[in-house]
C-alpha cells in the first residue's frame, strides 16, 4: 500500500508537469498562430486545429488514466468505459456536422439571406 | 528497545533539539514583530497602563488588604514575559535582544523594572515595555509607531524551551550511551525511564498511522514528542524552572503544526486540499473577471436590420471604440422604467450612444472603416470584389470594407451593441456568445461546487474524520469529481479559447 502510494505521488507530479508543458505549448501556438500550420488544410480542418485537438485528447488521456486512476483498472473495464465515449463523440460529430452543413446551405443558397 | 536504529534516534533527538530552538526563535519573532500603526489606540493603552500602575501603587500601600485576583495571576503565568517571575515581587531578569535601524542591542530586562510598573529604558531609542511588547516612546510616554523594533529577546518561553532542550540533550545523550554500552540488554537508570515512552510513541502513535514508513519518521516524531512533553511538564511546575506556557503560545503551535504538516499524512492531505481550494478559487475568480469584461464590452459595435454585426476599424485595421468617435446629440430616447410604463413594462439599460450618434460620428471621421463578420478568403473572387478593402484585408481574418461600402452598410444600422450577452455580442457571432456563456457558466458552476465540497473535505481532514475512519477514500471520491470537471475544462479550453 505505502510503496504504491510513493510511486503514485511521483507519477502525479510527472503528469502534472507534462500537462502543464502541453498546455504551454498550446497557448504559445495559439498566440503566434504560425501561418504554415494555420493556412494548411487537412481533411477539412487546418493543421493548427488538428494539433490542438490531438494535444487535447493527449491531455484528456493523462487526466483519465493518471488522475482518475483508469490505468489501475482491468483492461475490460477500461474498454467498456472508453469505447462508448468514442462512439458517442464520433456520432455527435457526424450529426452536428451534417445538420450544420444543411443549415449553412439553406442560408447561403435560398431566399433567406445569410448575413453573418 | 530492540534495534540499533533507536540508537541513531537518540543522537538525532539531541541534534534536532538545536533545530527546534530555531523554530522557537521564529515564533517569538513573528509575534514580537507587530509594529502598531494605530497611535490613538496605543496612547490609550499607555493611559490604561499607567492607570493600572496607579491602582497597583494603591494596592501596595494597603498591602494586607490586597485581594487575590485569580485572572491576573493565571494570565501572568501563562502569557509570555520578558522576566521570569520567581516569588512575590522577585523576578529573574532575562536578556532583551532588539534590532532596530540603529543596529542590535542587548540589555537586561531588569532595566524595565518589574511588576506592572514599567520604566523607560534609554537604549538607541527610549524603550518601554507596554503589555509585554517593547515599544519606542517619547518623553510623554506616547508610542512612536514609525520605528520598527524587532524583538529577539530570550523571553520566558524561549528560556523555558532552552531549558527543555538542555534537559533533552543531557537525558538522551546519557540514554544513548547506555544503549551503546549494554546493547539490547535490560535497561538501567534513565534508560529504563525513557524506553517505555519511546515504545509507546512507536507502537501507539507512529505505527497505526504510518505503517511501513514508521521507522523513517521515528526520530522526528520522538523529537517533537519529547520536546513538547518536556516543555509541558516544565510548564506544570508553578514556580521558577517551570511556569512558562510555551505550547499555549499560538505561534509555537503554528510553527510545529506547519512543520508536522510536511512530515505526516494528515497534514499533507490538508495542505494539498488547501492548495486545491486556492487554485479553484483563482479559477472561478478569473472566469468571473473575464465574464465581467465580456458583458461590459470594450469597443462596441453596430447591428444592422439584417442582423449583421459591424465593427469599426481605423485605416491601419485596428479596432476603434465607439466612445472615440461617436458624437453627442440631444437625447431622443428615454429608458422605459416600470414607473413610466402602463403595465409591468421595463427595458434593459440603453446603450451609451444612439445609432444616429454613431452614424454622425462615423461621417465626421473619414479614416474609419467597417469590419464585418465574414472571414476573408484570399481568392480571385474576393480580391475582385470592389466592396472589399484591398490593402487591409488578410486571409482568415474578418473582412474590412472600403469607405464607400462602409457608409452604405452603416445606413442600415438599427442597434448599438455594447458588450456580450445571450442576445447580442459586440465581439462577433451571437451564437458564439450563447455557447460561450452557457458552457463556461455551466463549467464554472461545477468548479464552484467543487470548491465548496473541497472546503468541506478540508475541514473534515483537519478534524480527523478520515483519520478516525482509517480511510481517506472520501477524499479520493471528491478528487474524482474534481478531475472530471478538469477533464471537461481541457475540452472547453480547446474549443472556446484555442481553435
Amino acid at each position: 500500500m505505502s510503496d504504491v502510494h510513493v510511486s503514485n505521488t511521483k507519477r502525479i507530479w510527472f503528469v502534472f508537469g507534462l500537462l502543464s508543458v502541453v498546455t504551454m505549448v498550446e497557448v504559445f501556438l495559439g498566440i503566434i498562430k504560425p501561418e504554415s500550420l494555420h493556412l494548411t488544410q487537412f481533411l477539412g480542418m487546418n493543421l493548427l486545429n488538428w494539433i490542438f485537438y490531438i494535444l487535447t485528447i493527449f491531455k484528456a488521456y493523462y487526466i483519465v488514466w493518471a488522475f482518475m486512476h483508469m490505468e489501475g483498472e482491468k483492461s475490460i473495464l477500461r474498454k467498456v468505459v472508453v469505447a462508448p465515449v468514442i462512439f458517442l463523440v464520433l456520432y455527435l460529430l457526424f450529426i452536428l456536422l451534417t445538420e450544420a452543413d444543411y443549415i449553412f446551405e439553406i442560408f447561403k443558397n435560398s431566399t433567406i439571406k445569410w448575413n453573418f | 528497545m530492540t534495534n540499533i536504529k533507536s540508537l541513531k534516534s537518540m543522537y538525532y533527538i539531541a541534534k534536532s533539539s538545536f533545530l527546534t530552538i530555531i523554530f522557537c526563535f521564529i515564533s517569538v519573532i513573528s509575534f514580537a514583530n507587530q509594529p502598531s500603526t494605530n497611535k490613538i489606540l496605543d496612547t490609550t493603552s499607555v493611559g490604561s497602563e499607567s492607570e493600572h500602575a496607579h491602582t497597583n501603587a494603591k494596592h501596595e500601600e494597603s498591602h494586607g488588604e490586597e485581594k487575590f485576583n485569580i485572572n491576573k495571576t493565571i494570565m501572568e503565568h501563562i502569557s509570555d514575559a520578558h522576566q521570569w517571575h520567581l516569588w512575590a515581587h522577585t523576578s529573574l531578569p532575562l536578556p532583551v535582544i532588539l534590532y532596530t535601524d540603529k543596529g542590535i542591542e542587548i540589555f537586561s530586562s531588569a532595566h524595565f523594572g518589574h511588576g506592572e510598573e514599567s520604566h523607560i529604558y534609554q537604549g538607541n531609542y527610549p524603550y518601554q515595555l507596554i503589555h509585554e511588547k517593547i515599544k519606542v516612546v517619547n518623553e510623554q510616554g506616547e508610542v512612536n509607531p514609525n520605528i520598527m523594533v524587532l524583538d529577539f529577546s530570550i523571553t520566558k518561553n524561549v528560556a523555558s524551551m532552552l531549558l527543555a532542550v538542555i534537559c533533552l540533550i543531557i537525558i538522551f545523550l546519557s540514554v544513548s550511551k547506555s544503549y551503546a554500552k549494554r546493547g539490547v540488554g535490560a535497561p538501567k537508570g534513565l534508560q529504563s525511564w525513557i524506553e517505555p515512552l519511546i515504545i509507546f510513541v512507536r507502537d501507539d502513535i507512529a505505527e497505526p498511522n504510518l505503517g511501513k514508513r514508521t521507522a523513517k519518521f521515528m526520530p522526528f516524531l520522538l523529537t517533537i514528542f519529547f520536546f513538547i512533553w518536556f516543555v509541558n511538564m516544565l510548564g506544570l511546575i508553578p514556580f521558577f524552572p517551570g511556569g512558562a506556557n510555551v505550547t499555549g503560545n499560538i505561534a509555537v503551535t503554528m510553527v510545529l503544526a506547519v512543520d508536522a504538516g510536511h512530515q505526516l499524512n494528515k497534514g499533507k492531505v490538508a495542505f494539498y486540499m488547501f492548495l486545491t481550494i486556492i487554485g479553484g478559487l483563482i479559477f472561478v475568480g478569473s472566469q468571473a473577471w473575464e465574464w465581467k469584461n465580456f458583458i461590459k464590452g470594450e469597443y462596441g459595435a453596430i447591428e444592422t436590420k439584417g442582423g449583421s454585426l459591424l465593427q469599426f476599424v481605423d485605416n491601419k485595421g485596428h479596432r476603434v471604440k465607439l466612445s472615440d468617435f461617436a458624437v453627442s446629440l440631444p437625447k431622443e430616447r428615454e429608458q422605459l422604467t416600470r414607473n413610466k410604463g402602463k403595465w409591468f413594462m421595463e427595458e434593459s439599460s440603453l446603450p451609451t450612444y444612439t445609432v444616429a450618434e454613431v452614424q454622425a460620428g462615423f461621417k465626421a471621421h473619414p479614416e474609419l472603416l467597417i469590419r464585418t463578420e465574414v472571414i476573408y478568403e484570399d481568392n480571385a473572387a474576393s480580391k475582385a470584389d470592389p466592396k472589399n478593402n484591398i490593402t487591409l484585408n488578410k486571409v482568415k481574418h474578418k473582412t474590412i470594407l472600403t469607405r464607400a461600402e462602409s457608409e452604405h452598410r452603416l445606413a442600415n444600422a438599427t442597434l448599438v451593441v455594447e458588450g456580450a450577452n445571450l442576445i447580442r455580442n459586440e465581439y462577433g457571432s451571437k451564437l458564439f456568445a450563447d455557447f460561450f456563456f452557457f458552457i463556461t457558466g455551466f463549467h464554472g458552476f461545477h468548479v464552484f461546487s467543487g470548491v465548496i465540497i473541497n472546503i468541506i473535505i478540508f475541514f473534515n481532514v483537519l478534524i480527523g474524520t478520515y483519520e478516525k475512519r482509517r480511510s481517506y477514500e472520501m477524499v479520493e471520491k471528491v478528487g474524482l469529481y474534481w478531475h472530471f470537471v478538469d477533464l471537461v475544462w481541457v475540452f472547453v479550453f480547446t474549443v472556446f479559447y484555442l481553435v
